[in-house]
């Protein structure tokens, strides 16, 4: 087995890495947008235009979108990282990762919801909007589908006492 | 396999197998609708037909191969074999044409709005790599399931 596996256990170790790198670089840049956002840093993008009786909306769509945008990428961070190590312990499947991925299709729908919302931050607009549009919706869906189809396997992995 | 575990397999495959026919009916049903509010430009039709076929071609590609996936589940539960090589093959298929989906989704945007403009977004990268993270895991599955049939 040691033979056979260590090409895809290299590509998975690989694979890790690079979606840490991702996530890790996302969380910066997301948190830097929010600084020049509130305007603690003077350059880029210009900051929220605080409107009297709607800096609580604008608070909230802001820390909305800030906190699941980190929560997601922490989740995915979290989904890689737990993969490997399961993997060294001999899980193929943990089950602990069927929740994480679920969290992941949750904090990508409000994060897109928040995105649409952001020009409330500018004065554009002074109402929520729920407005989607399809392809954030399909793309949740395909993180649900996708959460299933792991516990399927899960499922059949344990029931088989699969582990390598 | 125990009959229970066979039976929920069953039961979350169809409640997968309706969740598709539901997103491949709205996505029929929304670009019925927008197919009728692009605003074309002249200069750049040729283009922009392209796009949106493109991306309508790829969204029923993914269909596809998420229908195949399941449906190989159930071939693989007759057999008794569930974790099959040709699953894998469709998982990383299905890596490549969600990448492709995703960049002409947000380019069909720019079409359908008359702007000539190629968008790449990281959403194209980070789900591709997750699901063959999940191709990789599925193979070393299959890798296991076969040194345990060998195993006496």
């Amino acid at each position: 087995m040691e033979a056979n596996s260590s090409r895809p256990l290299r590509w998975l170790k690989g694979l890790t890495v690079a979606v840490s790198i991702y996530c890790c670089i996302y969380i910066v840049l997301l948190t830097v947008r929010a600084m020049f956002y509130i305007g603690w840093i003077n350059i880029g993008p210009e900051p929220v235009k605080w409107i009297e009786g709607h800096e609580g909306l604008q608070c909230t769509v802001l820390s909305i979108w800030w906190f699941t945008g980190i929560a997601f990428n922490v989740l995915m961070l979290t989904f890689t990282i737990n993969s490997t190590k399961k993997l060294k312990a001999g899980t193929l499947f943990p089950a602990s990762n069927v929740g994480i991925l679920f969290g992941c299709a949750g904090a990508h729908l409000l994060y897109k919801i928040a995105t649409q919302n952001m020009p409330i931050l500018f004065d554009a607009r002074r109402s929520i909007t729920l407005d989607l549009g399809y392809d954030e919706l399909l793309i949740t869906t395909f993180i649900c589908i996708f959460a299933i189809v792991y516990k399927i396997a899960g499922m059949i992995a344990e029931e088989n006492s699969l582990t390598i | 396999m125990k009959e229970k575990t066979i039976k929920t397999i069953k039961g979350i495959s169809i409640a997968v197998l309706v969740m598709i026919a539901i997103v491949t009916c709205l996505e029929t049903y929304f670009w019925s609708e927008r197919w009728q509010n692009v605003e074309w430009n002249e200069e750049i039709i040729g283009w922009q037909r392209r796009i949106i076929v493109s991306h309508i071609a790829t969204t029923y590609l993914l269909v596809a191969v998420m229908v195949t996936f399941i449906i190989n589940i159930f071939r693989g539960l007759k057999k008794g074999v569930i974790f099959s090589r040709c699953n894998t093959i469709v998982i990383y298929a299905g890596a490549v044409i969600y990448a492709l989906n995703s960049f002409y989704a947000y380019t069909a945007m720019n079409a359908a709005t008359g702007r000539y403009v190629h968008s790449i977004d990281t959403d194209m990268c980070i789900y591709p790599l997750l699901i063959i993270i999940l191709g990789l895991l599925h193979k070393l599955a299959v890798e296991a399931s076969e040194e345990n049939n060998l195993t006496i």
